[in-house]
This record gives structure tokens, sequence and C-alpha cells, in this order.
């Protein structure tokens, strides 16, 4: 599956996933952040992170710090 | 599967793990109101009829905090004004000063632009520039003591009852953990939610202190609440962003850890400390070239000056 993702202030990118669903949570961590230090909105709405992605969905994550 | 808030069953935007608590946007933003009002009453922050000034950098905290305190002025009875310092940081300032201009004009909030460089001939990017400074202390130290400087400057002239700063659970807990560790306990002691008006000190409240950062972001989010995209570009790598991070990872460990920890001190060990060193009686003196509260003859903003061969 593929999923945009914005890291607000910075890049976009598509990702080309080799899974069809994925919980935010795990693909943050996959990304190298950790959930707690994140806001993640999912296609325009503030989401928890363990709601789960799927195929075009578009993300932006903001950091609450920026290392 | 749609994940349901805890109080309506509506959808989810967050899933607070500190308090186990899944929450709409509608109940999370109730929630955070609440927390804000309860930590304002706990530790006594406004009294009626007050004015009170939030200092607004244009960044999600204190963005959040006018907002939230705009809600609040007249269940709470205190006025409200915001001043934004206009440090001279190219090139947040001027967009941040943009963001608060409009955000001001939102909420019907009266703003003050205070300008570093028309009122005391410098900016931060010249300190920054000044690598014989910078061997002294970090451009952060500098710039956090600057405002300090401005804030209570600004507040005595101003007839300000209480300045109110953005400062979260985070900056609190990162606080704490930062003195202890470079064993500056007398300082430790100083860290607490309110600050009284005393020795020439305008009183400076935290209302944001029991919040966690993330939930800041959260509301402001959720609000639409504008806030500058970049941050300030001379923090990049500061020490205390450093620790938030690790503080962070023990968070994601353990959920609850730094709320526990700030709470804990402040119920615990910061009374046995405000106690040793004695600190209901710690008096200040006047600076000899400006008059304001200093700890020695000449107070930091001063000696500052006097590098910048300003004075």
């Amino acid at each position: 599956m593929k999923v945009k993702v914005t890291i607000f202030g910075k890049e976009s990118k598509v990702l080309e996933l080799p899974k069809q669903r994925i919980k935010i949570e795990e693909l943050l961590r996959e990304l190298g952040y950790l959930p707690v230090e994140v806001v993640v909105v999912k296609n325009g709405e503030i989401v928890p992170e363990d709601e789960e992605v799927v195929d075009g969905d578009e993300l932006i994550i903001y950091p609450i710090i920026l290392l | 599967m749609m994940l349901k808030c805890k109080k309506c069953n509506n959808k989810s935007i967050t899933f607070l793990k500190y308090a186990n608590l899944r929450l709409c946007k509608e109940h999370f933003i109730d929630f955070f109101i609440k927390r804000v009002k309860r930590t304002i009453k706990r530790y006594k922050m406004v009294n009626s009829n007050e004015v009170v000034v939030v200092a607004v950098s244009g960044g999600k905290d204190s963005n959040s905090l006018l907002h939230v305190m705009s809600l609040l002025r007249d269940e709470l009875n205190f006025k409200l004004r915001a001043l934004i310092i206009d440090l001279g940081i190219d090139p947040i300032s001027e967009e941040s000063i943009k963001i608060v201009k409009n955000l001001c004009k939102k909420l019907k909030v009266e703003l003050d632009i205070f300008n570093l460089k028309e009122e005391f001939n410098f900016t931060i990017s010249d300190i920054a520039k000044n690598k014989r400074l910078l061997r002294k202390r970090s451009i952060c130290s500098y710039c956090g003591m600057v405002k300090r400087y401005v804030l209570n400057y600004y507040a005595l002239r101003n007839k300000i009852d209480k300045v109110a700063t953005g400062h979260n659970l985070d900056d609190i807990a990162q606080a704490i953990v930062s003195e202890f560790f470079v064993g500056n306990y007398e300082q430790l002691a100083r860290i607490y939610p309110i600050s009284p008006a005393k020795n020439g000190l305008v009183a400076k409240i935290k209302p944001l202190a029991e919040t966690p950062e993330k939930d800041v972001m959260i509301y402001a989010l959720a609000n639409n609440i504008p806030f500058v995209r970049e941050s300030c570009p001379y923090a990049r790598g500061a020490k205390s962003i450093e620790i938030k991070h690790l503080l962070n990872e023990f968070e994601d460990k353990f959920p609850g850890y730094k709320i526990s920890l700030v709470r804990n001190f402040f119920k615990k060990l910061r009374p046995i400390l405000v106690n040793y060193y004695k600190l209901e009686e710690y008096k200040l003196m006047k600076c000899e070239i400006c008059g304001m509260p200093s700890s020695t003859n000449v107070c930091s903003f001063c000696k500052l000056r006097k590098y910048l061969g300003l004075i």
C-alpha cells in the first residue's frame, strides 16, 4: 500500500509499505518517532496512534519537540 | 473499527495513556480547559479583577495558553492582555508577530509588542554572532535571561498583576531533571507553577504546569490555533530538548511517569528544599545600574549590555 506522509514544516513523501494495513504507532516507530512525541492528523482529522492506516491515506505528523 | 470516546461514543481523536482515557474532540477540549482551570485554582494563580498578561511567542504552547485564558477570563473574572517580545531572531520573529497579531484580533485580546532593538538597542541575533559572549553562557541561557528581564520590566511599567507563561508539564519535568543532575538544588527549589510578587519581581504563573506538551499540541490543532512552523534556529541541539526526549522515552515505556515526577517533586521534595535553603526569607538587591532586582550588584542583563558595549 502507498501512504503519503508529511512532517509538519518539513518534507512530504509517499511511502510504499509491504502490508495492507498498519497501526499508526507501528509506522511512527518505523519512522523513528516516539508516539508520545507527535500528534498525527490522518486525512484531515486528529487520530489516536492505535488507529490503522490503509492504502491511499494521507498523514501529517506534528512533532511536539524538534530534535 | 471505530475507536470511541469514553464519554459519548463518538470517534476519538486521542487516547491519553497516562489517564487510560479515550476522548473525542469535544470532550478532549473540555478535559483540557477543566484541567487548566483546576491548576489555576489549585495554586491560587489569579484573583478577581487582576490584570493578567500572557507572554506569547507564537509557538503552540503560549498561543494555546492565550486561547484557553481568553475562554476563562469571564468565569474567573480577570482582565487579559498579551505581550510578544520582538527578539530580532530571523526569520521566526517576524512570522511569530504576524501570527500572534491575528490570534489576538480573533480572541479580542489587547496585544503589546516589545521591540528589544528599539528599547535596548540589541537583538538575540547580535548575541548569537558574538563568540566571546557564547563562551560564557549558551545562547538559550542568554535568551531566557533577556526574556525574564523584559517581562519584569514591562509588567512593572504597565501595572500588570500576573505574567502567565506557556511552560507545560514537560518543560517543568525537564527543568527538575536538569537542575537535579547538575546539583543545582537551590535553583531546583525555585521550580513551581507560581512565583509570587516579591523583591521587585512581578508574580508569574504557569497555568499549563499540569498539562503534558502533547496535549497542548492536540488542543492547538483541535481549535485551529495558528502557531509558528519553525522552531528557534538557535535552539536546535539544545541540551534541554535532549533531556525532554529522554524523559519521553521513559514516558513511552511507563505512561504517567512525567506527571508522577512533577507531582511528587512539588508535594514531597520541594517543601524540604525550600525550607533548607530558606527561600521564604530570600532577599534580592537592586542592580546598581538599572535598579531592577538582582542577586549581585549588577544584574545579568546590565552585564550583557556592558559586554555588548551599550552602557
